[in-house]
């Protein structure tokens, strides 16, 4: 069962920087998409804190990278977008196509 | 490779846990740090701690990574059983994880299982010992059936005696209470016409002997009845002791000849292995008694029995107590004899035949063993307090696991794992230790102890070291299990986060542990000191003669060959002499018994011109023979009169040598020289005997025992006494005993020597149980004392480390280093006064169990009480002192920064 909640925008961009890529990808990688992409610095602890609560919500998944080079002990997390991950930044968008169509008629 | 800052990543990874996670996030934050201070390393040095303090900021959140993704993991295994999950899985996994905890900090860990391991190898140690010697039960089938038949006649003064052969008689045939009976009298036998001649012990036993005891012979068989009769014919029965070390195992051992005092004797069987122990005999014969002339008021064989199932052992004394009138009458006793049994109260007792071999050292061991428990106990409460510290400096830890969902029952559980891997660990090097120090331990027992031979780790000691294991896990674990997972702990934990002082109740529950351990450190203390206070008063005993120079033996003559008295008492004469000649001999002389070694026979005698009363009995007086030379021999001072010369030797004149005692007792205030007095056993009195000196007082019956009257006669031609021990004086005499061993085999090659040993080990070996049990108490107290100590020092250096900053300011503040060093002194000495009282009062308690065994020492000693509770405050003064001192020195400046 996964948890369902409201996406909020930070937490939005960053499934979307890991839609990105289809098998997942490390943390490193996430904060340059989005600096590099969204023109966002984004700190470190906020970074971690807005992943581990996508975990929480169900929206994220994370698996040890097993293939990544040896770090003594400390391997990196590879992250991936889940089922309703991916249907939660749909409904999104649909919200926003659906809100903004009716604002262009304005 | 640069490394990131060092303090901030240590921060950082214990705010982040151990998990995958934290791990993973420790990991990219490194991998970053090094990309970039390949750049610019100070600028790099400056991200990672902003960073590091960002991550921090969310480190809850961020740790929880783990729990969620588990909780997730679980789901999707939905409905099958996961190792975590099972029973044992679960087990295994707070075991492993207990085991890295302690493996991640090898000093508490190494120190902790020290201490315990301590505690249960001394237990270990001494309940094996208990085990072998009180517990189990003796090595005969239905051993608790087992007694030994005893006289008593109080009405004599004689609480324990052996038994007559009459009164066995009647006991055997109109007894309704035992199976079987036997009879036997243990001596010594020469045994010659073997390798080396030697002198064994040899029990006279009737046919009965082994099927009471349901002893089944290894080879051959037990005596028949046709043999234990007079005329019968002459056979043996040898031990394996014997069979092994003396026959040379030979198979065709039965049917050969054995020479026992000079008289040849068919071996018809060997007894088991598990038979010999020490002072066990190893040739048996029957005795062949006479059945129309049993001997009658020969107070000198013992009777085992076995009972009727169900029979107590008092049941059957008061059972046999009418057939003692009931022998009187079948063997027409004499008036004299009557009179005895009526005067003396006369009274058979059965005892337990267990019971009395172990009965001397029921009570020492016991003593031992509460010894050892009251030194495991303090180990235990070193290692709880270890512990208590130990989890407060865990306490971060703890709260978070229980934010993050860990029940209170998992954290007991592992928290008591813990303690319990300790234990276990703490067992493991305890039994290890005790296996290898039990047989040092053992060498150290008086050789009075009965059944030690085949003391060993025993499974019954292994599951006794299981259970005090378990036991110590849960009295060291089981506190602070509690103590610091209760929620109220947690909530202020939370709010308070970061450990700065104690509070009152962990303070409390630290300062307990170290006031039970003062006192139960008093406790022994208080018992090891009465100890040394009666050894020293056994130490000052005047023994009444020179113990120091001198060596003595056992020489058995054998009557077949000195059959006439005269005979006899020249051949001792003459081997006294020879003795007496050797170089750097100083003296040499025979007497009947040694002092301490063995107590002196008694009989009745009457003292001329002193009148009995009517139905008063004469006195009991104890005497022994003695050659001329003895009182030289022995050092002991004639007090008046004259030793014995060869005027004492001839036909018809009777001398005799009183004690002082004696002389105290019979002539108060009058020279006894020239005094007479007679026996009157039999009712026909002998000869008068003529007082001719007073000797000086000799500890004869032990030195623990005190001095009674005692009669010296010489040795003569009458005295007929074919065994005697021998004292040799001379400076290093022991060097010599070559020449000693070749003079007496110069008067006869085929004469065994036995019993060769110093005077002094006569007196000291007379000691050594109590030495024993002394020494061991001691150490013990020594033991308790020093873990005692470390557990103050440890709460006190813990109290001042808390409180580093406070101390601090004070000082800054301008408190004087004195007023700072007393307060915590204070605070030591106030634990351990306390301690002191509850210990004093206990030790007052406890020492009572001790009388028995003390000497010369009432158990509540004033001045043993005080001095061991000075010796108490001293070193926890000094155990006070060194974390007094550094409080004193502690810097203002980097007690801030200790923050």
């Amino acid at each position: 069962m996964a948890r369902h909640g409201t996406l909020g925008e930070f937490e939005h961009l960053v499934l979307l920087a890991i839609l990105r890529e289809p098998d997942g990808m490390g943390s490193a990688r996430i904060g340059r998409e989005l600096e590099e992409r969204a023109g966002r610095r984004v700190s470190r602890g906020a970074l971690y804190s807005a992943l581990e609560r996508l975990g929480e919500k169900g929206y994220l998944d994370w698996s040890v990278d097993a293939t990544a080079p040896e770090r003594g002990g400390h391997p990196p997390r590879r992250f991936a977008v889940t089922r309703a991950g991916r249907a939660a930044v749909r409904d999104y968008h649909r919200a926003v196509r659906n809100l903004t169509a009716g604002a262009d008629e304005a | 490779m640069p490394r990131p800052p060092r303090i901030s990543r240590a921060v950082l990874a214990r705010l982040l846990g151990a998990g995958a996670v934290g791990r993973s996030v420790l990991g990219d934050l490194d991998e970053e740090y090094r990309d970039r201070a390949v750049l610019d390393r100070h600028a790099a040095r400056r991200w990672y701690r902003r960073e590091a303090l960002g991550v921090a900021a969310h480190a809850r959140r961020i740790s929880r990574g783990d729990v969620v993704r588990g909780r997730a993991l679980r789901r999707t295994h939905h409905g099958t059983m996961t190792r975590g999950d099972s029973m044992t899985g679960r087990i295994w996994q707070d075991v492993r994880g207990a085991v890295r905890r302690l493996w991640s900090q090898p000093r508490f860990t190494f120190v902790a299982a020290v201490t315990i391991a301590l505690g249960i190898g001394a237990a270990t140690s001494i309940f094996s010992v208990v085990n072998s010697v009180l517990l189990r039960p003796l090595p005969f089938p239905q051993a608790d059936r087992l007694v030994n038949v005893w006289s008593h006649a109080p009405g004599l003064g004689y609480d324990q005696f052996p038994l007559s052969p009459d009164i066995y008689d009647a006991f055997r045939r109109h007894n309704d209470v035992f199976d079987a009976m036997a009879i036997y009298q243990n001596r010594r036998a020469n045994l010659t016409q073997v390798e080396t001649p030697q002198v064994v012990d040899l029990a006279r036993v009737s046919s009965t002997y082994f099927p009471t005891l349901g002893v089944s012979l290894a080879r051959g068989r037990s005596f028949t009845e046709a043999e234990d009769t007079a005329g019968g014919p002459q056979v043996a029965v040898v031990s394996h002791r014997l069979w092994t070390r003396v026959l040379g195992a030979r198979e065709d051992v039965l049917g050969q000849t054995l020479r026992v005092d000079g008289v040849a004797r068919e071996i018809v069987g060997v007894g088991p292995e598990w038979l010999d122990i020490r002072n066990s005999a190893d040739v048996w014969v029957p005795i062949q008694f006479d059945p129309a002339q049993i001997p009658t008021g020969s107070f000198t064989w013992n009777v085992i029995a076995r009972l009727k199932p169900g029979v107590a052992p008092d049941a059957a004394s008061a059972h046999l107590e009418p057939l003692v009138q009931r022998a009187m009458e079948e063997n027409d006793a004499t008036p004299t004899y009557r009179a005895f049994m009526n005067d003396g109260r006369y009274q058979p007792m059965v005892h337990d035949l267990k019971e009395d071999i172990v009965g001397d050292v029921r009570q020492p061991l016991w003593v031992l063993l509460g010894t050892v428990g009251i030194v495991l106990l303090i180990a235990c409460a070193n290692v709880a307090n270890l512990m208590l510290i130990r989890a407060e400096a865990r306490q971060q830890e703890i709260a978070v696991r229980v934010a993050l969902g860990s029940s209170r029952a998992t954290l007991v559980r592992q928290l008591l794992t813990e303690a319990g891997v300790l234990a276990a660990l703490g067992a493991v090097l305890g039994v290890g230790a005790s296996a290898v120090l039990l047989p040092v331990l053992l060498q150290l027992a008086p050789p009075g102890v009965p059944r030690l031979d085949r003391i060993g780790l025993e499974p019954v000691v292994l599951v006794f070291a299981a259970a005090v294991a378990a036991a110590s896990a849960l009295a060291f674990g089981l506190a602070p299990a509690i103590r610091y997972t209760r929620p109220s702990m947690l909530a202020s934990l939370r709010q308070g986060g970061r450990r700065g002082t104690e509070g009152p109740a962990q303070r409390r529950a630290r300062q307990s542990l170290v006031v039970a351990q003062t006192a139960l450190a008093l406790v022994l203390l208080v018992g090891s000191g009465l100890m040394l206070r009666s050894f020293a008063r056994l130490l000052q005993i005047d023994l009444g003669f020179r113990a120091e120079d001198a060596m003595t033996l056992r020489l058995a003559l054998p009557t077949t060959d000195y059959a006439d008295g005269a005979r006899l008492a020249r051949a001792e004469d003459d081997l006294v002499a020879r003795l007496a000649a050797l170089p750097g001999v100083q003296a040499a002389a025979a007497a009947t018994v040694l002092p301490i070694e063995s107590g002196a026979p008694g009989t009745a005698y009457e003292f001329e011109g002193q009148v009995l009363a009517p139905g008063e009995l004469p006195p009991m007086v104890h005497y022994k023979t003695v050659t001329a030379g003895y009182f030289d021999a022995m050092r002991m001072p004639v007090l008046r009169g004259r030793g014995f010369d060869t005027r004492d030797l001839q036909d018809g004149v009777n001398s005799v040598l009183v004690n002082e005692t004696l002389a105290a007792q019979h002539w108060p205030g009058q020279d006894p020289v020239g005094k007479r007095l007679r026996t009157t056993s039999n009712g026909t009195p002998s000869p008068w005997i003529t007082v001719i000196g007073v000797v000086g007082d000799v500890r004869q019956d032990g030195l623990r025992q005190p001095v009674r009257g005692l009669l010296y006669f010489p040795l003569t031609a009458a005295s007929n006494q074919p065994v005697l021990r021998y004292v040799i004086r001379g400076d290093r005499i022991a060097d010599r005993m070559d020449l000693v061993r070749q003079a007496v085999w110069d008067v006869d090659p085929n004469l065994p020597i036995a019993g060769v040993r110093s005077l002094q080990s006569i007196v000291d070996d007379s000691v050594v149980e109590f030495t024993f049990t002394m020494t061991t108490l001691a150490v013990a107290a020594g033991l308790a004392l020093v873990l005692g100590a470390i557990g103050l020092y440890g709460v006190l250096s813990y109290a001042v480390s808390l409180r580093t900053r406070e101390i601090g300011v004070r000082l800054a503040l301008g408190a004087p280093p004195a007023t700072v060093r007393w307060t915590v002194l204070a605070n030591g000495l106030g634990i351990t006064l306390v301690g002191l009282v509850i210990g004093l009062a206990a030790a007052a308690g406890l020492t009572r169990l001790l009388a028995g065994i003390l000497y010369d020492v009432e158990p509540i000693d004033p001045l043993t009480f005080s001095a061991m509770s000075v010796a108490l405050v001293l070193v926890a003064a000094v155990a006070s002192w060194l974390p007094a001192h550094r409080a004193s020195r502690v810097s203002p400046l980097e007690s801030l920064r200790a923050e």
